[in-house]
C-alpha cells in the first residue's frame, strides 16, 4: 500500500488540475474589460484564437475579441503552441474540429501555417490574423500593425541624430521567421541606408531575451564605441539596459555618453526605461484596438456582409523623451499591467 | 484416477471447462497488460477524453491526431532502435529538422530550374522567392500561366522523389557520423550526439537564414491531406498516416524478428555476453546510429508534408517528447528492455495527450503540469512493474 502512495498522490493531483482548468476553461471567456462594443449579435459564435506565444502584448491584441464575446454572449476559446508550429497546426484543425466559426491566429511560422489555414477554410471556418500578416488566399481579415512604418519611423528617429560622423548603430533583429521582423529590419533600413556614415552591426535575436543580452554583451566586445541602438521590440529594453550597465556606458538622455536609442512597442520593461530617462523615444502601438477590429470584422463576415477592408492597422505613435513623464499612464502597458500580470 | 479428479472439481462439464478456459485466458490478458502500464495509462487517457469533450474521439480529430504526429512517430522509431543498445541520440530531432531543410532547397532548386527549362529560361527565379510567378511568366496572363501549371505539375514526382533520395541521404551522413565514432571509436554516445545535435542545428540555421522554406511542391503536402483512402465523403485516411503505420510495423519486426533485432537487445542488455556469443557489438551499436539517422531524415520528409514547409525551428521542442514518449512505453534507458509495441504506444500516449488537451481551453503552463505528472505516474508504474518482474 505504502509503495503506492505517490501514484495515487500523482492521479489525485491530475484530477485536481484535471477539474480545476475545466473549471477555469468555463471560465475563460470571460476577461476584464475594456467597453462593450456592438449590440448582441443575432447568432452565437464560437471563436478559436490560436496564439503563438504567452507574450504579455499577445493578452491586450485579443482583449477585444473577449470583451465583445462577453457582450454578446459569444464563446472563445483560445490556444497558445508555445512558439512550435507543429503544435500550433495541431491546435488550429482542433479548434475547426470543435466546430468553431472563426479562428484568429497569431501564426509561430509564417510558412508552417498554411496547411492548417486551408484546413481551416475548407471546413468553412472564417480564416483571421492578428499581429503578423500571412500572404494566404483564404485570410479573411488580418488584424495588426504595419511594421514597415513602424521601422521607417525607428530609423527617423535614430537619423534625426546623425552628425554626419561616422557611428556604429545596433540593430536588434527579430525572428527572421516572423514577417513583423522582417518588415522593421526593412524599414528601418530603407531610411538608416541612406546614412553611409552610419554602420549598422546586426544583432540576431529571435525575440528571446536572452540572446538579445548576449548578442549586445558580444557587439559591446567589439564596437564598445557604439553611437546608438535601434531595438526592434521593447520587451528586449531589459537586456540593452543590462550590457550597457555591466559595459559602463549607461547614462540617460543628455548626459555625456549618452547612447541614442529607440525601440519599437511598448511591452514591458520599454516604458519603465523610457520613464528612467534612458531612452530617446519609444513608438508604442496601440495594441487594444486589434481585438476590437477583428471582432467586428468576423461579425460582419458572419452576417454576410463585406468588409470595408481586410487589413486593420493600428496607428503607431512616438513619446519622446521629454513626454514621458505626462504620457506614462495612457501607455497600454502601463494601463492594462494588471491583466498583463504585472 | 484423473478422471476422477477430473470429475472431482467439475472439470468434466463443458460450461465449467469453457468458464475456466475464459478465466485463464483473462488472467493471462491482464497479466499481459500490467506488464505494460502505458497501456493501461493510454486507456485511461482516452476514456477520459472520451467523457469530457465530445469533439475528440471524432473521425477528423482521430486524423488530424495521427497526421500533425506522424513525423513525431517516425522519428521515434530511429530512437527506439538507439535506446535498446543503452545509447542516446540526441542529434535525431535537429536531423529531422536539417534533413528537411536541405531537401527543401534541393527540391526548390530542382523544380524551379525544371520549369523555367520548359516555359521561360533564364529568369533564374526560385520557387520560394514571393515574386516567382510574375517573373515566370514574365508578367503574362492566359498560355504561359497554363503551361507553368502543366510544368509544375509534371516535375512534381521527380522532385518529390529527389527530395525524399536528399533527405534519407542527409539522414545517412549524420547517421555514419554518430554510428562510426560511437561504434568504431567507442566515444559517449551523449556527447558525440550532442555535438552533431549543434552542427545539423548549425547547418539548418545557415542554409535557411533562420526561417522557414516555402515552395515545396504542393502533391507533397496532399499526402497528409487528400491524398489517401477516403473514409466518409468528406474525410480522407492520408497515405503519409498509413506510410507512418508501415514504417513502426516494419522497424517493429526489425527489432522483433530478426537476428539484428535480437542482437540490439543483447547488446543493450549485456555487451559482454553479446561478444561472448559471437555478436560484433560495434557493428550492431553503429547500425543502430546509422537507422536511426535514416529514420531521421525520412521523419524530415514527412514533416514536409505536414507542415508544408521545412521549418527550421522543428527540432527543439521534438527531443524531449521522442525520448520521453518512448521511455514512457517502456524502453529502458539502460538498454536491452522494451519492443516497437510498447515504444509506440507510448508515442500514442503522448501524442493523445497534446491532442486531447487541445480541447479543454488549458493554459499552456497547465498542459505542462498535467503532462508532467502522467510522466511521473507513467514512471512509477513502470518501475513498479520492473520491481515485480
Amino acid at each position: 500500500m505504502r509503495k503506492t502512495i505517490p501514484m495515487w498522490v500523482a492521479i489525485v493531483m491530475i484530477a485536481t488540475m484535471v477539474l480545476s482548468a475545466c473549471a477555469s476553461a468555463a471560465t475563460a471567456t470571460v476577461a476584464p474589460a475594456v467597453a462593450p462594443t456592438s449590440a448582441p449579435a443575432a447568432q452565437h459564435l464560437k471563436i478559436g484564437i490560436a496564439t503563438d506565444a504567452g507574450y504579455p502584448a499577445r493578452k491586450i491584441e485579443v482583449m477585444g475579441i473577449y470583451d465583445g464575446a462577453k457582450a454578446d454572449g459569444n464563446e472563445v476559446i483560445e490556444q497558445n503552441a508555445d512558439n512550435d508550429s507543429s503544435k500550433q497546426a495541431q491546435q488550429i484543425k482542433a479548434l475547426v474540429d470543435q466546430g468553431v466559426d472563426a479562428i484568429v491566429v497569431c501564426a509561430v511560422d509564417m510558412n508552417a501555417v498554411q496547411t492548417s489555414l486551408d484546413y481551416a477554410a475548407s471546413k468553412g471556418v472564417i480564416v483571421t490574423l492578428y499581429d503578423r500578416f500571412v500572404d494566404n488566399p483564404n485570410v479573411a481579415f488580418t488584424g495588426g500593425y504595419n511594421s514597415y512604418t513602424d521601422g521607417i519611423m525607428a530609423g527617423k528617429v535614430i537619423a534625426s541624430f546623425d552628425d554626419g560622423k561616422p557611428h556604429i548603430v545596433f540593430e536588434l533583429v527579430g525572428n527572421l521567421a516572423d514577417t513583423n521582423a522582417l518588415a522593421r529590419r526593412d524599414g528601418f533600413h530603407s531610411v538608416i541606408d541612406s546614412h553611409t556614415n552610419l554602420q549598422v552591426v546586426q544583432i540576431l535575436t529571435d525575440w528571446d531575451v536572452n540572446k538579445a543580452l548576449t548578442g549586445v554583451e558580444n557587439a559591446l566586445q567589439k564596437y564598445p564605441d557604439v553611437w546608438g541602438i535601434y531595438n526592434a521590440s521593447g520587451h528586449m529594453g531589459g537586456s540593452i539596459k543590462t550590457a550597457l550597465q555591466e559595459a559602463g556606458k549607461l547614462f540617460k538622455v543628455g548626459e555625456p555618453g549618452h547612447i541614442y536609442w529607440t525601440s519599437i512597442g511598448e511591452e514591458p520593461p520599454a516604458p519603465q526605461i523610457a520613464k528612467e530617462g534612458y531612452v530617446d523615444a519609444i513608438l508604442p502601438i496601440p495594441m487594444d484596438q486589434i481585438g476590437i477590429a477583428i471582432y467586428e470584422a468576423i461579425k460582419t463576415l458572419k452576417s454576410g456582409g463585406k468588409l470595408m477592408s481586410t487589413k486593420f492597422y493600428a496607428e503607431t505613435y512616438q513619446i519622446n523623451a521629454a513626454d514621458i513623464q505626462k504620457e506614462y499612464d495612457n501607455i497600454w502597458s502601463v494601463k492594462y499591467a494588471t491583466i498583463m500580470g504585472q | 484416477m484423473r478422471d476422477s479428479e477430473t470429475k472431482r472439481i467439475g472439470m468434466d462439464k463443458p460450461e465449467n471447462l469453457r468458464a475456466y478456459s475464459l478465466k485463464i485466458g483473462a488472467q493471462a490478458f491482464l497479466g499481459k497488460i500490467s506488464s505494460m502500464p502505458v497501456m493501461v495509462m493510454l486507456a485511461f487517457v482516452w476514456i477520459v477524453f472520451i467523457i469530457i469533450s465530445r469533439n475528440f474521439f471524432t473521425p477528423n480529430n482521430l486524423v488530424t491526431l495521427f497526421v500533425s504526429n506522424s513525423f513525431f512517430f517516425v522519428a521515434a522509431i530511429g530512437e527506439t532502435f538507439v535506446l535498446m543498445t543503452g545509447g542516446i541520440d540526441l542529434s535525431i530531432a535537429h536531423v529531422t529538422t536539417v534533413s528537411s531543410i536541405v531537401s527543401a532547397l534541393v527540391m526548390i532548386d530542382f523544380q524551379s530550374a525544371a520549369v523555367a527549362a520548359q516555359v521561360n529560361p533564364g529568369t533564374g527565379a526560385k520557387i520560394s522567392d514571393p515574386d516567382w510567378w510574375t517573373k515566370i511568366t514574365s508578367g503574362q496572363t492566359g498560355v504561359i500561366q497554363q503551361q507553368v501549371t502543366q510544368s509544375m505539375e509534371s516535375t512534381a514526382l521527380m522532385t518529390i522523389l529527389i527530395g525524399l533520395l536528399v533527405c534519407v541521404a542527409v539522414g545517412l551522413v549524420f547517421g555514419l557520423i554518430n554510428g562510426i565514432a560511437i561504434g568504431r571509436f567507442r566515444m559517449n554516445p551523449f556527447i558525440i550526439t550532442l555535438s552533431t545535435q549543434l552542427i545539423a542545428r548549425g547547418i539548418s540555421f545557415v542554409l535557411s537564414g533562420g526561417h522557414s522554406i516555402p515552395g515545396i511542391p504542393r502533391q507533397m503536402i496532399s499526402l497528409s491531406t487528400n491524398y489517401g483512402i477516403p473514409l466518409t465523403d468528406k474525410l480522407v485516411l492520408p497515405w503519409i498516416v498509413l506510410i507512418t503505420i508501415l514504417l513502426v510495423v516494419v522497424f517493429g519486426i526489425a527489432l522483433d524478428k530478426t537476428r539484428w533485432g535480437r542482437s540490439i537487445k543483447l547488446v543493450g542488455s549485456n555487451p559482454q555476453s553479446a561478444r561472448y556469443v559471437g555478436i560484433k557489438v560495434n557493428n550492431v551499436t553503429t547500425s543502430v546510429y546509422v537507422v536511426s539517422g535514416l529514420i531521421g531524415g525520412l521523419a524530415g520528409f514527412i514533416s514536409m508534408t505536414t507542415l508544408g514547409t521545412a521549418d527550421v525551428k522543428l527540432g527543439d521542442p521534438l527531443l524531449l517528447p521522442i525520448i520521453g514518449s518512448v521511455v514512457l512505453g517502456g524502453i529502458s534507458l539502460a538498454g536491452g528492455e522494451g519492443n516497437m509495441i510498447k515504444a509506440g504506444l507510448g508515442m500514442l500516449l503522448f501524442a493523445t495527450i497534446i491532442n486531447g488537451m487541445t480541447f479543454f481551453n488549458l493554459s499552456i503552463a497547465m498542459q505542462q503540469m498535467i503532462l508532467g505528472s502522467i510522466f511521473v505516474i507513467g514512471m512509477a508504474a513502470l518501475s513498479r512493474v520492473k520491481k515485480r518482474a
